[in-house]
């Protein structure tokens, strides 16, 4: 009798802790894993510097870096805003110039042919050769960095939206052209918003690409930002400080990418994988 | 007599090869026709030439001999008739009403308009409820019925292939009795491509047999079961006889009598 109760209130127990163990499970997956995968690596950092005995002016611990971060805290937010304003108007310059590249290369045998081989040497260029170049040309404006950025950014965009406009299913459009559809309201109505979450996905690697881009420009001739910070605790030989800057600008980096991920999860309802869950904002498209 | 809206006349077309191989006929001299309000079906084996069929019809490739006259329509092929490939072509960013309205909108309705009448043709047909939903959000029988109802809202002939493929075998029944009762409020004319037997007996007025690639028409079945049809009919012995003259057809023009 006494046992039976017992049992009982187990199961009630369970009943109802099950969907909360659950949630507790999901949020453990999404949280705990990552966090615990960057703890294990902070680690490893550690190990490193032990084992091998790395002197501060190479590799730094990872609790002189977090000093160097909280010593200097409030001081990075100007750099922030410059280093986020030349990544911003890099991938929006990559953008305006990358959209109509994959449309034309999408539509024209011819362009493709033309303009595909120069779109890849782009790429090969070291940037950083042309960063010195370009310096000189606009001075110590921001108009480096901001190119820079957008000479990063907008070959990813190029590839993955010329891609997604000339995969979309022929199945999709046979329908509108037997209804006698022009090839305008095709592009509109169809294969423009087919190959939106290409875009994306092309958008979130430009976004990466363009902190990157304007990092460099900003070390080789930049006044102010981040990389600008990062050369000159470089030269300064304030190791802790340059990696501190690096944490600041990962973090910048990270967020730029979430904020991408998030315009694809409200702008493209359709194409969210599974249920509502902003978990799916990091597992990209 | 209701007036005819298609009529194909030796209708001959063929692949072209690939390099310097001869060119593949796909369609042999086919002649048939489609009359207003009339469900026509297209039955025989596969690679018979009947979806290639359909795709002259709608003007998404032009045969290679004889002629497709669209005696109601001043204009062009393109346009005068609404195709469901298979598939359901669902656009999968719109709702289940926008898709519903695309090709009324592609034939000029304002949006509004489209849209309304979409709405009123859904819910007329049970589907109401699902208007706001996504393709993705839908079973397969139910994005069937919406890319049905999208073909049926311009007042056009309807072509369709194989619309039922892939679907389980209650779910087509079901959908098959549901086409028929859009084709009371709808009346539209339909060649249909099946190359079920049952669904060509259930569904049409009258069944062309096609002959094995290059294919043409080997034989012109009336099936006389009555409208409205229920579901009921698929019993009868009037069914039974029209789907046995069917499939004997069809074995004979792929040089098999019937076992």
């Amino acid at each position: 009798m006494i046992a039976r109760d017992v049992g009982r209130t187990a199961a009630a127990t369970r009943r109802r802790t099950g969907p909360r163990l659950a949630v507790a499970l999901r949020i453990g997956r999404r949280v705990l894993l990552p966090a615990s995968v960057l703890v294990g690596c902070v680690l490893l950092w550690y190990l490193l510097i032990l084992a091998l005995s790395l002197p501060s002016y190479i590799l730094p611990t990872p609790l002189q870096v977090l000093r160097a971060l909280v010593a200097r805290r409030w001081a990075y937010l100007p750099d922030v805003w410059t280093t986020t304003r030349e990544i911003v108007a890099g991938f929006a310059l990559g953008l305006a110039v990358g959209l109509p590249l994959a449309v034309a290369i999408s539509r024209t045998r011819t362009f493709r042919d033309s303009l595909y081989p120069l779109l890849i040497s782009t790429q090969m260029v070291p940037l950083f050769a042309l960063a010195a170049p370009l310096t000189i040309l606009f001075s110590y404006g921001q108009m480096t960095q901001i190119l820079v950025a957008a000479l990063y950014a907008f070959f990813p965009i190029v590839v993955t939206t010329a891609d997604g406009l000339s995969r979309v299913d022929p199945d999709l459009i046979v329908p509108i052209r037997a209804a006698g559809a022009s090839e305008w309201r095709i592009f509109r109505s169809i294969r423009m918003p087919a190959a939106l979450p290409a875009l994306f996905s092309g958008s979130k690697l430009a976004v990466t690409f363009a902190v990157g881009g304007a990092v460099i420009g900003e070390w080789i001739g930049g006044q102010s930002g981040l990389g600008y910070w990062m050369r000159f605790q470089n030269d300064s030989l304030d190791i802790s400080g340059m990696y501190a800057t690096v944490v600041v600008l990962t973090l910048l980096g990270v967020t730029l990418f979430g904020i991408v991920s998030l315009a694809e999860y409200v702008l493209l309802p359709w194409h969210r994988r599974s249920r509502a869950d902003l978990g799916n904002l990091w597992r990209g498209t | 007599m209701d007036q005819t809206l298609l009529q194909l006349v030796d209708v001959t077309f063929s692949y072209p090869g690939r390099g310097r191989m001869a060119p593949v006929p796909a369609l042999d001299r086919l002649t048939l026709s489609v009359r207003e309000r009339e469900i026509v079906g297209l039955v025989g084996p596969s690679g018979c030439g009947k979806s290639t069929a359909l795709k002259l019809v709608a003007s998404l490739a032009e045969p290679t001999g004889g002629a497709i006259f669209v005696p109601g329509s001043k204009r062009s092929r393109l346009g005068a008739f609404t195709f469901m490939p298979q598939g359901d072509s669902l656009l999968p960013w719109r709702s289940a009403l926008d898709n519903a309205s695309l090709l009324l909108e592609v034939h000029g309705a304002p949006r509004a308009t489209a849209r309304r009448q979409a709405r009123e043709a859904l819910e007329s047909v049970g589907l109401g409820e699902f208007a706001a939903q996504l393709p993705s959000e839908l079973s397969g029988g139910m994005r069937r019925r919406v890319a049905l109802v999208r073909s049926f809202l311009p007042e056009l002939p309807v072509l369709l292939d194989e619309p039922f493929g892939a679907l389980d075998a209650i779910t087509r029944l079901d959908i098959q009795g549901w086409l028929l009762r859009l084709h009371e409020r709808l009346p539209r004319a339909i060649l249909l491509v099946t190359h079920d037997v049952d669904e060509a007996v259930y569904l049409a007025d009258r069944v062309y047999v096609m002959s094995p690639r290059p294919g043409r028409v080997i034989h012109e079945v009336s099936i006389d079961l009555g409208r409205p049809r229920s579901e009921d009919v698929i019993g009868s012995s009037e069914f039974a006889a029209a789907r046995a003259a069917l499939l004997r057809e069809i074995r004979r023009g792929m040089g098999r009598e019937a076992a």
